[in-house]
């Protein structure tokens, strides 16, 4: 017994209305709550909201527990994005930058009132900024897989504050610097792949 | 009277619970890529009954457990995906990549490996 569109949006609005607010949890989840009612259907002759609603007292709680509301640290993506930071082409880029910051005062560039502290600040601002446009502006629907890169931000974020110190008028070491400069890059060039599999994704989903 | 009943509903919410205890949580990647290995491709919904089915109802892979695994699969480079629109709704298919064929040997071996241990621990053949 198949779902008609009207029951697929039913359970969609369900879901939305659980606070399932990935589109794309909320597609796999919306597949399995769907097949799981049909069965039901078909084997205990029920209507569909009877199917649907003796499914979800059982299983609510279960279905449930794939909805990630907040994607602050996710374990995967740091460990990948730490893979990445290690693969020889980014290595090479890394003493490039250590090489060019030991060679190349750049701290004469910035005035005492614009440090780099803040450079790394702004860098981090404008970083959040274009997270927040990108979702609204361009994607305009919220989905897990891209999202949970930004959670990376707030790792930087962390990082900055001890590295950092804003009530330390010193200038930052060379070592400093560059690994700020390094992460930045490196998260960059890590972002604009995970967006260029995004993408072929997101044609499959929309 | 009571107690019996107590004791019945004790003893069976603990069976239920060993079903699907730390024993099973540790094989459940390996699980599901054996049999994305054997199916080619499979759904989330389809892994949780053909489980059932295997095991005859034994072993129950809750929704919770399913898709987290999966979705950390599929972020190692271990799983592959394919979206497709089947009645109405948008299907996720799972299927191995190369990596996640050579991993899965790799831990089959593992997993046969512990098993023999753990036989040889449980049901040791003494020498006298």
């Amino acid at each position: 017994m198949k779902l008609t569109a009207e029951n697929i949006q039913f359970i969609d609005n369900y879901l939305k209305n659980s606070e399932v607010i990935y589109y794309d949890i909320r597609m796999e989840m919306l597949d399995h709550v769907a097949t799981a009612v049909e069965q039901k259907m078909q084997s205990e002759n029920l209507d569909f909201y009877d199917a649907f609603k003796s499914y979800m007292v059982v299983n609510k709680r279960e279905i449930l527990k794939g909805n990630k509301l907040w994607p602050g640290f996710s374990k995967d993506i740091i460990s990948n994005f730490l893979k990445f930071l290690f693969q020889p082409i980014m290595i090479l880029i890394g003493v490039s930058i250590y090489v060019f910051y030991k060679n190349v005062d750049v701290s004469s560039y910035f005035s005492e009132s614009f440090a780099f502290r803040n450079l790394f600040t702004v860098i981090l601002i404008s970083l959040a900024l274009l997270k927040i446009v990108y979702f609204r502006v361009v994607l305009k629907q919220r989905f897990y897989m891209i999202e949970k890169i930004f959670g990376l931000l707030n790792v930087f974020y962390y990082l900055q504050m001890f590295f950092l110190n804003q009530r330390n008028n010193e200038t930052p070491s060379v070592f400093t610097i560059t690994m700020f400069s390094y992460l930045f890059i490196a998260y960059l060039i890590y972002f604009t792949k995970q967006v260029y599999k995004f993408n072929t994704y997101k044609k499959q989903f929309i | 009277m009571l107690c019996i009943r107590k004791l019945c509903i004790y003893l069976f919410s603990n069976f239920k619970a060993m079903k699907n205890s730390q024993l099973y949580k540790g094989s459940l990647n390996t699980i599901i890529m054996k049999l994305l290995e054997e199916k080619g491709r499979m759904y989330g919904y389809e892994i949780t009954q053909k489980v059932k089915e295997i095991t005859k109802g034994e072993l129950n892979i809750t929704e919770g457990a399913l898709y987290p695994a999966l979705h950390k699969l599929e972020a190692e480079g271990l799983l592959d995906v394919e979206v497709e629109k089947v009645d109405n709704r948008l299907r996720k298919y799972y299927k191995l990549t190369e990596k996640g064929t050579t991993e899965t040997v790799n831990r089959l071996a593992e997993l046969e490996e512990f098993i023999k241990n753990m036989q040889t621990i449980v049901n040791p053949k003494w020498s006298y």
